[in-house]
């Protein structure tokens, strides 16, 4: 569970010799995630979402107001360690985040850090490494894989501390189309199955459409925070953050202002194509062959 | 105007027991007033390949002609080349280090050459051209948001007025706000200043809304090439090499399989619009 009150973050900044001003990154975030979530983030470059997500693993400490993961005060360096057991961070770069020459010692290097037991940590590297379906590279050189594979090595060597929860900081921004659907696939998957708390924080509206909440962050505030339906039923809204709607949501937001009879939520192309098998059935009033 | 690629393979550190083809016999040509995207997935060869374009990389066998002239050839001005043939980097504002916007976008035409005068033009207008309002000019790049960034180190390359634009990934990171102004940025050089456009992009979606012709990369090689249209209806091929056609094509497919007559060329969220309103006719209120 991820709980915030009033969570401020500032820093100062050099104007000049004598001179100093604070930039106050989040303003007073009050947030509340319960166990098992998926949560994406979204906002604008700048709105404060990275530097959210580097409090939730205390790489960073509140300047105001308190963050507790699982009960414990981030603030505490005394909760720093188990803090960083219980919350993994996947970054943005996949090449920045691999240390060793091959695959399985790298998804390990965790582990041998905390000092778990050489038995115990081949088996969890074994298990993390068939979760995100990459047992078959145990051996290989992390270079010669793709964006996407080494993204689920990064979250392999997570899954072996048994965390909690997974922060992805725009870790599909590097990738291809075939990478973030790999990843986005992988991060569902340990979120149904193993209730890992998800906190996806990513510019492609497409990969937020399976969470259970949106944060939209604008300016160091939450200014959004609904399921993905509510989020994007105002597009004009998202427009102003500097957002959009995934491609679905805009085609069904035209097509309604055609006066096509939509009334169920779309927010995929497969919920897109449902309304349309819908209409040949006869559901939303049609009138077949005639124009109207 | 064009840059021809002519049976060019590149090999990375070659000789040595690292040796790993990067680029296997690709041959290209780049017509005036193009705007090519250019798609494949991590480590396919696009970075490398563009690298040739301006001769930032020399070719293992084989050569890159601009205008007909082998860039590789003794007393052929690389310099000249580059300010005729502008390169924007992935993440190019990491780049930036002067200690105003201004400054930082008069390096380019600074080094090749311009007398003081038109380099301050060239810049000024290259900053008018990326949206960059008067205020920030003087202000330094690091203050500046990273959609703002990431404009002024392409009026980096505009100030050099280039003939053709060559950008790697210019969206990657950036909000959709932010990616918006780059690609309208883009699609208005294309369009009003008749610049030659390579955009190498990961998203599907912003390549069949701009470009007029697609270069698929898989591993070294050019997998297909040819209009939008055309590329995007392999989208099984394309999948087996870790991309995928935009979202628009697989929805006018399943309407199509639904029993809808609609045309599956389309490729834009607009015109699939445009479509369904012509074509399915079931009551509107």
């Amino acid at each position: 569970m991820i709980k915030s009150e009033n969570l401020v973050y500032e820093y100062k900044r050099n104007i000049s010799d004598n001179k100093e001003d604070r930039i106050r990154v989040l303003d007073g975030l009050n947030i509340d995630i319960e166990d098992g979530q998926f949560i994406s983030i979204v906002g604008h470059n700048g709105s404060g979402k990275s530097t959210l997500a580097r409090h939730l693993n205390a790489l960073l400490m509140p300047t105001g107001g308190t963050l507790w993961v699982n009960g414990m005060d981030t603030s505490d360096e005394n909760n720093t360690l188990s803090i960083r057991q219980n919350t993994g961070m996947v970054f943005q770069n996949p090449d920045n985040q691999i240390v060793a020459s091959v695959v399985e010692e790298d998804v390990a290097f965790a582990l041998e850090n905390i000092g778990v037991p050489t038995d115990d940590i081949w088996r969890r590297v074994e298990k993390s490494l068939a979760t995100v379906g990459m047992i078959k590279y145990r051996e290989d050189a992390p270079n010669h894989l793709s964006g996407g594979q080494k993204q689920r090595i990064a979250i392999a060597g997570i899954l072996a501390m048994k965390p909690r929860c997974i922060v992805l900081d725009e870790s599909t921004a590097m990738l291809d189309p075939g990478g973030r659907k790999e990843v986005i696939d992988a991060v569902r998957e340990l979120n149904s199955k193993e209730h890992i708390n998800i906190i996806l924080i990513t510019h492609y509206m497409e990969e937020t459409i399976y969470s259970d909440r949106i944060f939209v962050m604008n300016r160091g505030r939450i200014v959004m925070d609904g399921p993905p339906e509510h989020i994007f039923s105002d597009i004009s809204m998202l427009k102003k953050y500097n957002l959009e709607a995934p491609q679905a949501v805009y085609i069904a937001d035209r097509l309604r202002k055609e006066g096509f009879v939509i009334n169920k939520p779309v927010l995929s192309m497969d919920d897109l194509v449902s309304v349309f098998a819908d209409y040949k059935i006869g559901v939303g009033n049609v009138d077949r062959g005639k124009k109207s | 105007m064009s840059i021809e690629v002519r049976n060019l393979n590149y090999i990375y550190n070659e000789g040595t027991v690292f040796e790993k083809q990067g680029l296997r016999n690709i041959n290209l040509t780049i017509e005036d007033g193009e705007f090519i995207g250019i798609i494949g997935h991590t480590g396919s060869g696009k970075s490398t390949l563009i690298q040739h374009f301006n001769g930032l990389n020399k070719p293992s066998s084989g050569t890159v002609l601009y205008n007909g002239d082998d860039i590789y050839k003794k007393g052929f001005s690389k310099k000249q080349l580059r300010s005729k043939v502008g390169l924007v980097f992935q993440y190019p504002e990491y780049q930036l280090f002067e200690t105003t916007v201004l400054n930082d976008v008069k390096f380019g035409p600074k080094n090749i050459g311009l007398s003081e005068e038109d380099i301050d033009n060239n810049a000024r207008d290259a900053l008018e051209m990326a949206g960059i309002p008067k205020e920030m000019y003087n202000v330094s790049p690091l203050e500046l948001s990273g959609g703002e960034k990431r404009r002024v180190a392409i009026a980096g390359v505009l100030a050099m007025k280039p003939k053709f634009l060559i950008l790697d990934e210019p969206t990657a990171g950036l909000d959709p706000g932010g990616k918006n102004e780059i690609l309208s940025l883009i699609d208005n050089l294309h369009k009003k200043d008749g610049v030659t456009i390579v955009l190498v992009s990961h998203s599907m979606e912003d390549v069949a809304k701009y470009a007029t012709r697609l270069v698929v990369m898989n591993d070294g090689e050019i997998f297909i090439s040819g209009t939008p249209g055309e590329v995007f209806k392999k989208y099984r091929e394309l999948e087996k090499i870790g991309l995928s056609a935009p979202q628009t094509v697989y929805f006018l497919k399943e309407l199509k399989n639904l029993g809808y007559d609609v045309n599956t060329d389309i490729i834009t969220p607009d015109e699939a619009v445009r479509e369904i309103v012509k074509k399915i006719h079931v009551k509107r209120i």
